[in-house]
């Protein structure tokens, strides 16, 4: 993926297989959100299920570049590699910005379509009139970054106005997906220490993204309590 | 004062009324238990029977009741993953 080229190449395997983890949790969190909306017919609930569907397909998107990175392809396929990345990359940019707008609205209880549709807009200009690979990079780790943090004050607060393990491990995953995209950002920035930050960003994130996963087990293992 | 019920707890108020009563509840009766007004209760009633959660019959001369389906136990059973998810994330 352009986006990361200057990651060295021994990371390539392990972000391919974080994405897959983290692309699976998404997809699980996307379907719950999915069921709750066909019981309660709320768009919310629909907007927050898109989100995570987003976010599954940009981690899977991802994952498929990270590992033709770690193939390592020379000529002639390195020509339709650079086809692949750039399409796949521009896609998985798109998702995940919206995956975050639409993530950003549902927990700041944000319905207008407009504004919604005028933030991600904004983001998607912003990113695709950087300039220079680098500028772009900049500005995606940046803008996730600032919409990953809200989200989680957003999450914080949840978790003051209904104080359980849920809300807990929910908020928890939010503020380490934060610290991830804060590193992803920080590696954008600087020119040294770069697979340190680029592995403790995936790290962080990954760890999130457990947690989210070990939320949403301990859910579906949950005892019913109607019996008929 | 206690918050005010989202979408999903309403409904899991109706259809548990109906349950409580043995799965088969009255109009007036469920009017009462679910606090809705006439026309939110009719509202919920049409969406919940829309997706087969609650459907309407005849019984004892020309007496209408409402009764929970097989998809509404399927509802209530899971509603407290479904509240948890909710709460998970804000929702």
């Amino acid at each position: 993926m352009s986006l990361i080229s200057e990651v060295p190449q021994t990371f390539f395997a392990l972000g391919a297989s974080f994405e897959v983890l983290a692309g699976l949790t998404a997809f699980l969190i996307g379907f719950f959100g999915l069921k709750v909306y066909n019981y309660a017919s709320d768009k919310k609930y629909y907007w927050f299920s898109l989100a995570f569907f987003f976010i599954s397909i940009s981690f899977f998107a991802g994952s498929f570049v990270h590992l033709l990175l770690y193939l390592d392809l020379k000529e002639p396929l390195m020509g339709l590699f650079k086809v692949i990345d750039f399409a796949i990359s521009s896609v998985y940019v798109v998702l995940l910005l919206s995956a975050y707008t639409l993530l950003l609205s549902v927990s700041s209880n944000l319905s207008n379509k407009r504004v919604v549709l005028f933030i991600l807009l904004l983001s998607c200009l912003m990113v695709f009139m950087a300039g220079s690979t680098e500028n772009l990079l900049r500005t995606f780790f940046l803008l996730l970054f600032l919409m990953i943090l809200f989200v989680t004050l957003n999450y914080f607060e949840n978790f003051a106005r209904k104080t359980n393990i849920a809300t807990l491990l929910s908020f928890l995953a939010f503020v380490s997906m934060t610290v991830g995209h804060g590193m992803l950002y920080a590696k954008s920035l600087l020119t040294y220490l770069t697979p340190l930050l680029y592995m403790g960003g995936y790290f962080f994130l990954l760890f999130g993204y457990i947690i989210l996963l070990f939320s949403v087990v301990r859910l579906t293992f949950k005892r019913k309590r109607f019996k008929k | 004062m206690g918050s005010r019920r989202n979408k999903l707890e309403i409904i899991h108020d109706i259809l548990k009324s109906i349950h409580d009563k043995g799965g088969t509840i009255k109009p007036t009766h469920l009017l009462y238990k679910s606090n809705l007004s006439h026309q939110r209760m009719k509202e919920y009633v049409d969406e919940l029977k829309g997706k087969q959660l609650m459907d309407e019959a005849i019984k004892d001369k020309d007496k209408h009741v409402f009764i929970l389906t097989d998809q509404g136990y399927e509802f209530l059973a899971n509603f407290r993953k479904l509240k948890e998810f909710t709460d998970m994330f804000g929702l």
